[in-house]
């Protein structure tokens, strides 16, 4: 499972993606007239594009302080800027090269080999070589720099091999390592410029990647211009690109609709496809495994009965959860979704009314009456969900649901760390179960905040990761998801599609990690 | 979050003002009640923000820290100090001009917030002078003919604006004047030393957003003012004598009747100054509402804090150069 | 429907009459409707009672439609009638009464009380609102309690303000001088004497208060402060629906028009009231 060259799949989903993005315009316009969405050309060198993204970037662009590794928050910006060493598409999660020429696992899954492609330079001129990726980990590995990156390099060490040439060998074998490379430790800096000013890198970011910062006008634009040096895989084409951010997701596809912006990433609502469509603007998509998903916290009462966890999965119809929540939108397949060679599809956990209530009444008569209260943060499409969930549970017996809407800082301390919470949700990407799944079901994921722990579910995620056999990975996630569904820790709730609305002349859109693009494809089509 | 202007309604505001005397005392006086101001808010801002939940450095850390890292960052930075150590710190520092730094980006907190202001200000004023610009002339056509049809048609149309939010206003007016008809930007900001008319057009319907929230209220205050002038004995002699009614209602009748308008245009002044969230996160401008959106949710405590004390003495000052407006007003002010 | 002072005069009743009865029957309906909402034979607000989004007057749907998650608007607006009255009416209570004995307090004595009240209500006026509300709110849960509390003390400056202006020139009126001469007590001079003048300015702000209040509710539950939700509140509906503005505009145009209603009708009922304390006064 070498991550050699391998970029054609993956274009030919974009352009698949295009094309399906275009036809649904041109469907829905077809009354306006045959010209409604023009045809592409091809793209040219030159031209300047505008993103409209949603988040600020706040805490600045520092790759070992990824903390909203969105597509609507940092993620486009350090792709911009940084490349990317590999990536891993949207939808499949397949990894390719980027600054990196290959990565390689050796025949335990134990070492890896980084070869980097040859003559890349950071745009302040210092070469990116081995020596420059093994000082990035070193620093995000470093308890000094409280990087959140840190406890995937626990344990890991790395050796420079020579000038392009990184060894890095891992305290356990994981075959999966390159995904976890390509989602999280793929932006390098420049150690010149961040030895000179460690605090300061943040807000003066260097790399090598096909575009770099000229100016940064906080809560406005970021305008980047094309990188001369830039020596990964494609040749960046665009002369600049400017990133704004607009807050609310309607105007940032207004934005692109009014011609404002070439590009807009509306965000986790996914009926926002549609009002992209009625501006007759183009979708490019990535449909992927995972998606918004309850957690439920199974330390404590009522969820540390799986009857409880039960019942509430078998009580939401999530196909008309959906349809409310996020119109246009369609319930989740299995825990992998549509497209993975893994695990079933159809609903992770049958909807069943009758089921739920002769459960809910069960553990009432026990004593134990599932009373909860659903923590979610003040978002459109998590207040629905809570609301929803609220309501539709209030015309079963012996349940009552309370809705508890906080602010994301909130979030993070009472759920995220204390774990002071019944119920909550999240939106967790899976083009791959690795390495998302792994962090939120694993007993030691950094991310499981439900305090699940099932000694199978751990062998079977273990097994999946330490095996190149497809075979093996089948049958291992098949278990994984035979867990899950039997003992509901989580429960994706709606499909993930990562999305990017564009305008037609925009061409190249290329969609990795959670839905970040590639901006050495990027280019305008002459008009 | 644009609660609507806190109208006072006619007040004989000349009682209120000073006398002449002791205009130094007075002086100091003001100073002093700026300072405590200061101190106060800037007090009860630490305060307030030790009582949400989360910390900055839990902010800093994100949510996969553990509660030992948070604790030592907390160490480190002071955070675990007692809350009056915190302030007094804060307050000495604030004193020699730095306001420290922001949590999230390390970036000097005052630098940060005067990238912001020239937006939010002007965002304040062309939506005051709007909205006085509807609201004063409305007013005089419907205290013209009180109980007339300009009147209930006025005062109808004040209280159905009162009673849209101003997100739905923002809505609508983008999507009348920015998608459909495409004769204004649909979000962003365009600095004024980019050119004026980008400028304008940029700041045009944000303006406007704010400016419809804010006028129902100037209007419903200089009405009720003007109706209450004009039936005072002066301007009936006046009328008496056979000026023109128009002539009586802007010579006689407006003046001593704009003392509520002013006070309470002030007061708007520094609440819009403190930044609009709702119209700023909405048209997407890079204002002071839009940072203290951010830096609320963050904890980010030096940024409130900042945002906090400079909305404090511009209020302040503000209202201190009303009261010296007063006089210039109306004579008898003077002459109290 | 002037906000001015109380001798204010208003147009003769009798040229109003109609708009005066739709006003005081709109009032009514609406007080009585917020009185018997869980008799009425509605379903539950928190309810689903059909498709998400139904529009009103849909053949197979609930009379007004239902709101995105599928509940029925009707029961929802009469049950927002009651927490949009509950916290409208109790903070603009708390603003008024507070704010207008702060007012008098500061006039009466003058001084360092003067001083002292001057300062802690221009620091509310300078603080900003998001802070308190977001503080309150994480202190106790977001809830009826919070959000009148809260919002009431914004407005209690401006209460005081006004207050304040009336009673200083009535202090300077003789009779007043007089009373005082003769001994009459603190209190006494308070509830005797300036107090009445104020009723009738402060009754008439508190109406444009109350709309305020009503309107900023909802802003505030999309930054998790306002009326917890599955409840509603006209505030909240208008805040909840704003995503569907196009596509189902009755959303937020029918808890809109509630609103509006209900403040014309306190603008004219309040006109009609002050007309009549006018004449009792001559």
């Amino acid at each position: 499972m070498t991550s050699a060259v391998r970029r054609s799949p993956a274009r030919r989903i974009a352009v698949a993606a295009l094309a399906v993005g275009t036809a649904a315009v041109l469907v829905a316009c077809g009354s306006r007239g045959p010209a409604a969405v023009e045809e592409a050309g091809p793209p040219q060198r030159g031209g300047d594009a505008t993103i409209v993204l949603g988040v600020e970037a706040v805490r600045g662009l520092d790759p070992a302080m990824l903390f909203n590794l969105t597509p609507s928050g940092d993620a486009n910006r350090m792709s911009a800027i940084y490349g990317t060493l590999l990536w891993a598409d949207a939808a499949t999660g397949a990894v390719s090269p980027g600054l990196a020429e290959s990565l390689t696992p050796s025949a335990d899954g134990a070492q890896w080999t980084l070869v980097l492609r040859p003559a890349l330079t950071f745009s302040d001129g210092t070469p990116l070589d081995a020596e420059a990726v093994r000082f990035n980990y070193a620093r995000i590995a470093d308890p000094a720099t409280r990087s959140p990156l840190a406890p995937l390099l626990a344990g890991v060490t790395t050796t420079v091999r020579d000038a392009r040439t990184l060894q890095i060998d891992l305290a356990t074998p994981n075959f999966s390592f390159d995904r976890v490379l390509a989602t999280n430790l793929t932006f390098i800096g420049s150690p010149t410029a961040i030895a000179a000013d460690p605090a300061g890198f943040a807000n003066e970011p260097v790399g090598a990647g096909p575009f770099v910062l000229r100016e940064w006008v906080r809560d406005d634009h970021m305008t980047l211009e094309r990188n001369p040096t830039y020596a990964g895989p494609d040749e960046p084409l665009l002369d600049t690109v400017t990133f704004t951010v607009i807050a609310d997701p309607t105007q940032r596809i207004n934005t692109v609709a009014s011609g404002q912006a070439q590009a807009a990433v509306p965000g986790s609502d996914l009926s926002f496809r549609d009002a992209a469509a009625q501006r007759r603007l183009a979708v490019t998509e990535a449909p992927a495994g995972g998606g918004p998903t309850f957690l439920f916290n199974t330390a404590r009462a009522p969820f540390d009965d799986v009857r409880a966890r039960r019942a509430v999965a078998m009580a939401l119809d999530l196909a008309d959860l959906d349809s409310v929540i996020d119109p246009g939108s369609a319930a989740p397949e299995g825990l992998f979704g549509p497209g993975s060679p893994f695990g079933s599809p159809g609903p992770l956990v049958e909807h069943d009314a009758a089921g739920a209530q002769q459960l809910l009444s069960q553990l009432a008569a026990e004593g134990k009456p599932v009373e909860f209260t659903v923590t979610l943060t003040p978002s459109g499409l998590f207040k629905r969900t809570a609301e929803y969930v609220q309501s539709r549970l209030s015309t079963f017996r012996d349940i009552a649901v309370t809705i508890d809407i906080v602010d994301n800082a909130t979030i993070d301390q009472r759920v995220f760390r204390d774990r002071d919470y019944d119920m909550s949700a999240q939106i967790v990407p899976v083009p791959d179960p690795e390495p998302n799944l792994y962090k939120l079901l694993h007993s030691t994921g950094q991310t499981n905040y439900t305090g699940f722990a099932d000694p199978a579910l751990d062998a079977a995620l273990d097994a999946a990761r330490s095996t190149q056999d497809t075979a093996a990975r089948e049958a291992a996630y098949a278990t994984v998801q035979r867990i899950v569904a039997d003992q509901v820790p989580i429960l994706p709730f709606r499909e993930q599609v990562a999305y990017t609305v564009h305008r037609p002349e925009l061409t190249g859109l290329v969609l990795h990690g959670d839905g970040a693009l590639l901006y050495d494809r990027l280019g305008l089509a002459a008009s | 979050m644009t609660p609507a202007a806190p109208t006072v309604p006619a007040t004989t505001a000349a009682a209120e003002r000073p006398t002449r005397r002791r205009r130094h005392g007075r002086l100091l006086a003001r100073l002093a009640h700026l300072v405590g101001v200061l101190v106060l808010v800037t007090l009860a801002a630490t305060a307030l923000v030790d009582l949400l939940p989360g910390s900055p450095a839990a902010t800093i850390l994100g949510p996969t820290a553990t509660a030992e890292a948070i604790a030592e960052l907390e160490a480190e930075t002071g955070y675990d100090r007692p809350l009056p150590e915190r302030y007094a710190t804060w307050l000495g520092n604030a004193l020699t001009g730095d306001l420290g730094s922001s949590v999230q980006s390390n970036r000097p907190v005052l630098e940060q917030i005067l990238d912001r202001v020239p937006v939010t200000l002007e965002l304040t004023v062309l939506a005051l002078v709007m909205a006085l610009a509807a609201a004063v002339p409305a007013a005089l056509l419907a205290a013209h003919r009180e109980g007339g049809p300009a009147d209930r048609a006025a005062t109808g149309l004040a209280s159905g604006l009162l009673s849209v939010p101003v997100f739905v206003a923002g809505v609508l007016l983008i999507y009348a004047f920015a998608v459909v008809t495409g004769w204004f930007p649909v979000s962003g900001w365009s600095p004024l030393s980019d050119g004026l008319v980008d400028n304008l057009a940029f700041a045009f319907l944000p303006a406007l957003a704010l400016a419809i929230g804010e006028a129902p209220g100037f209007y419903r205050l200089l009405r009720g003012d003007l109706v209450h002038t004009l039936h005072q004995d002066f301007v009936r002699t006046a009328e008496v004598r056979g000026l023109p009614r128009r002539y009586v209602l802007l010579r006689h009748a407006l003046r001593p009747s704009s003392f509520s308008l002013l006070t309470v245009a002030a007061m708007t002044f520094g609440r819009l100054l403190a930044g609009s969230v709702v119209v700023e996160s909405l048209f997407a401008l890079p204002g002071l509402g839009a940072l203290a959106l951010q830096a609320i949710p963050a904890r980010d405590l030096p940024l409130i804090q900042g945002i906090v004390a400079l909305v404090a003495v511009v209020y302040v000052v503000v209202n201190m150069v009303v009261d010296a407006a007063y006089a210039v007003l109306d004579p008898r002010v003077r002459a109290a | 429907m002037s906000t001015g002072t109380g001798t204010a005069v208003a147009t003769p009743v009798a040229k109003r009459r109609p708009a005066l009865w739709l006003a005081l029957g709109w009032l009514g309906l609406v007080v009585l409707l917020a009185l018997t909402a869980d008799l009425l034979p509605l379903p539950a607000p928190d309810e689903p009672v059909g498709a998400p989004s139904l529009a009103p007057f849909a053949p197979d749907g609930p009379l007004l439609g239902t709101d995105p998650i599928g509940r029925s608007v009707a029961s929802r607006l009469v049950h927002g009638a009651r927490l949009s009255l509950l916290v409208g009416l109790s903070a603009t209570l708390i603003a008024a009464v507070v704010g207008t004995a702060l007012g008098l307090c500061a006039a009466y004595l003058r001084g360092a009380a003067e001083r002292v009240i001057a300062l802690v209500t221009d620091s509310l006026l300078a603080f900003p609102p998001l802070l308190v509300l977001l503080a309150l709110a994480a202190v106790v849960r977001p809830g009826l309690t919070t959000l009148a509390v809260s919002l009431g003390l914004l407005f209690v400056p401006a209460f005081t303000r006004l207050s304040k202006a009336l009673a200083v020139v009535e202090m300077g009126r003789e009779y007043v001088l007089a009373a005082r001469v003769l001994g009459a007590s603190g209190p006494r001079m308070l509830t005797r004497e300036l107090l009445p003048v104020c009723l009738a300015p402060v009754a008439a702000y508190a109406v444009v208060v109350l709309a305020t209040i009503m309107v900023i509710e909802g802003s505030l539950s999309f930054l998790g402060v306002g009326i917890p939700p599955p409840a509603a509140s006209w505030g909240s509906m208008i805040a909840g629906g704003k995503d569907f503005l196009f596509d189902a505009p009755y959303l937020i145009a029918l808890p809109c028009l509630a609103i509006f209603a209900t403040v014309f009708a306190l603008n004219t009922a309040g006109d009609w009231f002050r007309g009549l304390t006018a004449r009792g006064e001559r």
